[in-house]
């Protein structure tokens, strides 16, 4: 069994890491959080002795480690929310999923082609990384189903002697502090970009509509009042129905859609469906119960539109208010073109913290 | 005593898991949720919401593995219990129906449940052992002294809902106030995606709020004078938002302010929520519990802060241990058990196949 003090002989120490990892060979080596075991990521053979230490893991991707930026760089691509981690919180206790730029497989690349990053910030480990000059593998250094470890010599005497053959390397560091596993945070998931491509295809396709309404709103209510005004006019008596809203996180489309709830007589509380994808409220109109449906695209995909519940309730010929709608305008439109239903748009901008203007067209 | 307890089984999927329990009376024997995050893994935990969704294909697998925990097989289970809502009608349908399918196979007694009064009862949980999480459930013996609990105040926050419950006593219930626009956990979501933290931003923020000091960022405090008993979040969200451009723009990194601002947004959600808890039970002066339940509890901050204003009133505090406050199976296999007390439960092949899903079931 090798293993060296990494507080005694650095140098030694990462001389001989760079040997084993260049040979395919596995190392327990420290990180802020806890002890973790590498081996080089980018080579299939010591992803493959790393699996028969991990063993029982089901189909769980493992992260890997990075010596800085640059190095992450070649390997994923970072957006605008993993650059915004890399610059503000790296290195540190946070695994950044980015999607894979194809040069790693499995088990460091998990089935939607994404990969964990960890940037760990421990002196050590980054020298040790930059010298060896690729990605290492970055998971928590016990066998599967058992705790993380802290200490080395407690490792040792935890693990199946079949497992504690599998590392050529203990690179010891004393007893690291007991913290947490690192936080891990997907940045491949409602990107900025998708909504602002989204926004884009929207705000084009609306110069071909008539513009019905321009209205500033210094408040809330008023932005309700308007919505109630609206549903008045334009919604009841035409159904089925879509309002397609548009407006940045807090711009008031929830606002709008509880003044159009007003205007039906809706007597539940009209709130937020982002979280429950579909709210369906029934009203009465002309002595027939009717049902609104007020839905949210925010937490869908894209495959999931066609499930969500939008196309039963056009064929039940209900009001369908959608926000976020710009998210997947063109999926929306083709189908309102489809099932010859009339879709208004409403596109709510923050003018200040209380004044909004809003755009309806027909 | 044990061997009269009722053996539960129990399906929930009204949300992005598949989850299914096993229940003797109010003891978990076996709770699997279809994603469960082995605290372990490293990010195994992270997919998309289509690849969790799939109850059809997760179902069967849940539900063997969890009788196989449990130790049991279909044949021991004495009734069958599923949530009928509220939730999205696609999800709803699936675990419904394959519990009423079982049910009626198997001749077995079948129970619908409301998913959020599984949420307000969880405090009542009890360990394969049969020991409760909170001390205030050590005082309530089995078949005497539960009514020692009630009247309670329920408050329930995860990231769909945010609601005050009067609760008279089991089975009989009051909603005093809910959210007008954003849940708590969708708040602090959001306000994680604004400060581009990736997915899941809230819990980040609840960490992130940690480090950070009180009193140097501030947020106005949500429905503060409303006088009732509901919430709001959105005006909070929109001054993040809002203090969040004005602090980039002074062109300072936001990791120079971002934890001061976690911790103003978390003093101001926590402080809106103390405000109406305490109305609650003000107004309500014979509550003698307060009853928490929903994912937000999963701060420990917010659970901790909440319990020590429920103490300050003399109040007990009851709160179900961290795999159960989130969405699962077993909250709703225990409100099954309390409906087995009450005699309320379906026995005929009809009446079972006639319970339908309702999306926006409420209180």
């Amino acid at each position: 069994m090798n293993i060296i003090d990494t507080k005694k002989d650095k140098d030694l120490a990462i001389k001989k890491t760079v040997e084993v990892l260049n040979n395919g060979g596995l190392i327990v080596y420290p990180t802020e959080t806890c002890y973790g075991l590498g081996g080089d990521a980018t080579n299939p053979e010591a992803l493959k002795k790393l699996m028969q230490y991990k063993k029982l893991r089901g189909s769980k991707p493992i992260s890997i480690a990075v010596a800085n930026r640059k190095m992450a760089e070649e390997y994923v691509d970072i957006n605008e929310m993993a650059d915004n981690l890399y610059e503000n919180y790296l290195p540190g206790p946070i695994t950044v999923i980015s999607m894979s730029k194809g040069k790693l497989v499995p088990p460091v690349v998990s089935m939607q082609n994404s990969v964990g990053v960890r940037y760990p910030d421990y002196l050590f480990t980054l020298e040790m990384l930059e010298q060896f000059g690729k990605p290492i593998t970055a998971t928590s250094a016990n066998v599967s189903y058992k705790s993380p470890p802290y200490d080395i010599q407690q490792l040792i005497k935890d693990l199946p002697k079949k497992s504690l053959e599998l590392i050529d390397l203990f690179l010891d560091a004393g007893t690291l502090p007991k913290n947490q596993p690192s936080t891990v945070l997907d940045t491949t998931l409602n990107q900025l970009s998708v909504l602002r491509q989204g926004r884009v295809e929207f705000e084009d396709a609306l110069v071909k509509n008539k513009k019905i309404e321009e209205i500033k709103t210094k408040t809330p209510k008023e932005t309700i009042a308007l919505g109630e005004k609206f549903a008045k006019e334009y919604l009841t008596g035409h159904q089925p129905v879509v309002v397609a809203l548009s407006g940045e996180l807090g711009a008031g489309k929830t606002q709008f859609a509880k003044g159009v709830g007003k205007a039906l007589g809706v007597e539940e509380v009209v709130n937020s469906p982002t979280y429950t994808i579909i709210n369906e409220y029934n009203y009465t109109e002309e002595n027939k119960e009717r049902v609104l449906a007020h839905m949210d695209t925010w937490k869908l995909q894209e495959e999931e539109l066609e499930h969500s519940g939008l196309i039963q309730n056009l064929e039940e010929g209900n009001i369908v208010l959608i926000e976020w709608a710009d998210k997947f305008y063109q999926e929306i439109s083709a189908l309102c073109d489809n099932m010859n239903v009339p879709i208004y748009k409403v596109v709510i901008k923050y003018l200040s913290l209380e004044e909004r203007n809003i755009e309806i067209y027909g | 005593m044990d061997n009269k307890q009722p053996l539960i089984l129990a399906f929930d999927t009204s949300c992005d898991d598949t989850s299914v329990a096993v229940l003797k009376g109010r003891k978990v024997l076996s709770s699997v949720v279809s994603s469960q995050v082995d605290i372990h893994a490293e990010w195994g935990g992270v997919v998309p919401d289509i690849a969790r969704r799939e109850h059809e294909k997760n179902i069967p697998m849940v539900y063997d593995e969890a009788l196989k925990k449990a130790k049991v097989s279909i044949e021991d289970i004495d009734y069958i219990v599923a949530t009928y809502g509220p939730g999205l009608a696609i999800d709803l349908e699936i675990g419904l129906n394959f519990a009423k399918d079982l049910a009626i196979k198997y001749s077995k007694p079948f129970i619908p449940v409301n998913h959020m009064e599984g949420h307000l009862l969880s405090g009542l949980l009890e360990n394969s052992k049969g020991t409760a999480f909170t001390e205030d459930v050590e005082k309530v013996k089995e078949g005497e002294g539960l009514e020692e609990l009630f009247p309670a105040i329920g408050l329930l926050i995860s990231g769909k809902h945010t609601e005050l419950i009067y609760v008279k006593k089991v089975g009989d219930y009051l909603k005093l106030g809910q959210t007008l626009d954003d849940a708590v956990g969708e708040a602090f979501d959001k306000v994680g995606r604004i400060l581009n933290f990736g997915y899941p931003g809230g819990p980040t923020l609840t960490e992130f709020a940690k480090k950070g000091k009180s009193g140097v960022i501030e947020f106005p405090i949500p429905m503060k004078n409303s006088n009732d008993l509901n919430f709001s979040y959105s005006g909070l969200k929109t001054a993040a938002l809002y203090k969040t451009k004005e602090l980039r723009e002074e062109g300072r990194k936001d990791k120079e302010w971002v934890y001061d601002f976690c911790r103003g947004f978390m003093d101001a959600i926590l402080e809106s929520l103390v405000i109406k808890l305490e109305s609650a039970i003000q107004e309500y002066g014979d509550v003698r519990s307060v009853f928490v339940g929903g994912g937000v509890f999963n701060s420990e901050e917010i659970l901790r802060e909440i319990g020590r204003v429920v103490r300050s009133y003399g109040l007990n505090y009851l709160y179900p241990a961290k795999e159960y406050r989130g969405d699962n199976a077993a909250m709703v296999g225990l409100v099954g058990y309390y409906k087995i007390q009450l005699g309320d439960y379906l026995v005929e092949k009809e009446g079972i196949e006639k319970v339908d899903r309702v999306p926006r079931l409420t209180f």
